[in-house]
């Protein structure tokens, strides 16, 4: 399982909305050789928030799929400069940890991925994903993650 | 808002010692909830830098301190300067009198000049004389009166009861009024007090929870105070009457004993045995987990006394069914300290009581009725309202326990993200909910088919129409809302309510 951390980046456009960051997400994971259509995965997460909202904590949002536009587990998280207005028609929304899935991921992978969900609920573990440094995020994200 | 309202409302208020309900001040008061919550809030405004009334959540409204509060202050709450102390209602006016004679007894005052300040006539101070007495008798306490003098009478023992009883609350301690009207609590004193409640902790090994907390640094504050202001002391060395020695409790007189070796000190005077007996008395009444009693030393009259209250709930069939082994080994914890305090007369405050008579208003009355028939039984003293309080707990969480696990099945996209999160957070807050799986939303119908058991399916993402049982469909966040919403449909679940 990867783990990347993007800080304040450049997102080439404000304001962002919810389809511009995913389009923005999927095409740096394309660029970084981990997605094979971004606009297809792009739909994907589109339709995961149609089905209901993916906020998990004030201000962070968890976009997930499982999809064949992946080969690994992988997790990108996201830390905005500006909040993305009303991500779920309600609230804004300023970190976005986006799970990816292969169809067929490894026993392994699984396993740490429902250990990093199960850590979730832990209100210290939530409090560094929702507000903390970007070395914090990296650490747990790895420890948990990797 | 008209000044003779908010006039009535304080008048409400001074006649009552604890919290007043919303609903009870709108209907004699005959205005909305709304126009008293309006009033409190101008009244506070207007009263300074102390608000006047105290507002609570759940509890209601009371006068933050009646003791100082005259209509001097309401009428400055009302821009209305001119009202003075003589219009102090009759049961303030009182607690101010008996306050003043309890705290310097025997001192003896002269009635002329007792009261005096409040300008009432003979009638009025005649009728003040039979209440008082009244309320001293209840602590086998006299009022004394000979040539125009009163003062109170009684046994060391009776008064600090009293005092503690009539004047001590929690909102003493936390506001520092606790035994001189209008003035800080000794600082100091206080600060003794509690370094050896600390001191109590770390000998025992275990923390003194609330409320016996309180009780203790009552008791131990009001032995400095009463030799401070009138050098009264417990009248002999005779152990207390319901002091029996126990063997295996010598642990905790050499607690007490070092305890009052510290007070001695501290006041630089010599202090009777009995008040080594005392302290231990409110040790001995006090709930400490893993300090000063374990399961095995319940003695026999305790486990009978535990064991015909669990059976006389049970009587009423909405209990019946309560699991009477794990009640028992909880109660009898509680109902050791509990007979203690009923022997020696020591009564502690249970601010949750109101909270508990709304959520639990049916098991309440059948705890207190059950507690009166086993106050006949055992030949106990009195169980007041606020331990039967502290006994109702007991009796709510071993319904609740009760309650018939819902099978449930969290589904989320992949089964392996928000479904786990909310997994996670329906373990911690749903004891009643037994989560049988965690899958994703395609995987629905083969999981169905393998657990039949399943009642309710819980999940973050939209579901298929086909599905023929109660869903819910929550946020991965499980705010409150969501919390609320699952707990009711659970509860419809196990009354055969719930419809997909």
């Amino acid at each position: 399982m990867r783990a990347i951390t993007e800080w304040d980046p450049d997102l080439g456009m404000t304001p962002v909305d919810v389809f511009g960051f995913f389009d923005w997400a999927t095409d740096r994971l394309r660029g970084m050789g981990l997605v094979r259509d971004p606009d297809r995965l792009r739909e994907q997460l589109m339709a995961r928030e149609a089905a209901g909202s993916t906020l998990v904590d004030t201000d962070l949002a968890n976009p997930h799929a499982q999809t064949s536009e992946v080969r690994g587990c992988l997790l990108f998280y996201t830390k905005l400069r500006d909040p993305i207005q009303r991500w779920d028609g309600r609230h804004d929304v300023d970190r976005i940890l986006i799970t990816l899935l292969p169809e067929e991921p490894e026993g392994e992978d699984m396993a740490r991925l429902r250990m990093l969900y199960r850590h979730m609920a832990d209100e210290v573990f939530m409090k560094v994903l929702q507000a903390g440094t970007d070395r914090d995020v990296q650490q747990i994200l790895l420890t948990e993650g990797k | 808002m008209e000044t003779g309202f908010r006039k009535s409302l304080i008048g409400y208020l001074l006649n009552r010692r604890d919290f007043v309900r919303g609903s009870e001040l709108s209907a004699a008061l005959k205005v909305s909830t709304k126009t008293i919550s309006r009033a409190v809030r101008q009244i506070n405004q207007q009263s300074g830098q102390h608000e006047l009334i105290e507002a609570k959540r759940g509890r209601g409204y009371r006068l933050r301190n009646p003791e100082a509060v005259s209509f001097g202050d309401v009428g400055c709450a009302m821009g209305d300067a001119n009202v003075d102390v003589s219009r102090l209602s009759s049961i303030e006016r009182r607690d101010e009198i008996v306050k003043r004679l309890l705290i310097t007894a025997p001192q003896k005052y002269r009635m002329s000049e007792l009261w005096a300040k409040y300008y009432i006539g003979d009638s009025s101070m005649a009728t003040d004389l039979r209440a008082l007495r009244l309320m001293l008798g209840r602590f086998r306490l006299s009022l004394e009166r000979v040539s125009g003098y009163v003062w109170v009478e009684g046994a060391e023992a009776d008064i600090r009861r009293a005092i503690s009883s009539l004047f001590v609350d929690e909102g003493d301690l936390a506001n520092h009024q606790f035994m001189q009207p209008n003035q800080s609590i000794e600082q100091r004193d206080a600060a003794f007090v509690n370094k050896q409640l600390d001191l109590i902790e770390e000998l025992i090994h275990a923390e003194i929870p609330y409320p016996y907390r309180v009780n203790i640094f009552t008791h131990l504050y009001i032995l400095i105070e009463r030799f401070r202001r009138v050098g009264s002391l417990m009248e002999d060395t005779t152990c207390p009457e319901g002091y029996g020695g126990p063997e295996e409790h010598s642990k905790v007189m050499d607690v007490c004993r070092s305890v009052i070796e510290n007070v001695k000190m501290y006041l630089d005077a010599d202090l009777p045995d009995a008040e080594i007996y005392y302290l231990y008395q409110y040790l001995t009444s006090s709930r400490i987990e893993g300090g000063l009693s374990t399961p095995a030393e319940i003695p026999e009259e305790v486990r009978s006394a535990t064991q015909y209250l669990i059976e006389q709930v049970a009587l009423d069939p909405r209990y019946g069914d309560i699991d009477n082994r794990e009640l028992f080994s909880g109660l009898a914890k509680h109902m050791k300290p509990l007979l203690n305090r009923l022997q020696n007369k020591i009564k502690v405050n249970n601010n949750l009581l109101e909270q508990i008579r709304l959520e639990y208003p049916h098991l309440f009355r059948t705890v207190q009725d059950a507690t009166k028939r086993l106050e006949e039984r055992f030949g106990l003293n009195h169980i007041d309202e606020e331990e039967v309080g502290f006994i109702t707990v007991y009796f709510a969480q071993a319904v609740e326990n009760l309650r018939m696990p819902v099978n449930i099945l969290l589904v989320c996209t992949t089964g392996l993200g928000t479904a786990q999160l909310l997994r996670s957070k329906i373990e911690r807050r749903f004891s009643d909910l037994n989560i049988v799986e965690t899958v994703a939303v395609k995987d629905i119908d083969a999981v169905l088919d393998r657990h039949p058991e399943i009642s309710l399916i819980v999940s973050t993402v939209g579901l298929p129409e086909s599905l023929t049982m109660p869903t819910l469909v929550v946020s991965a966040m499980l705010t409150i809302e969501d919390q609320e919403r699952l707990e009711r449909t659970a509860d419809q679940i196990r009354s055969g309510e719930a419809g997909r």
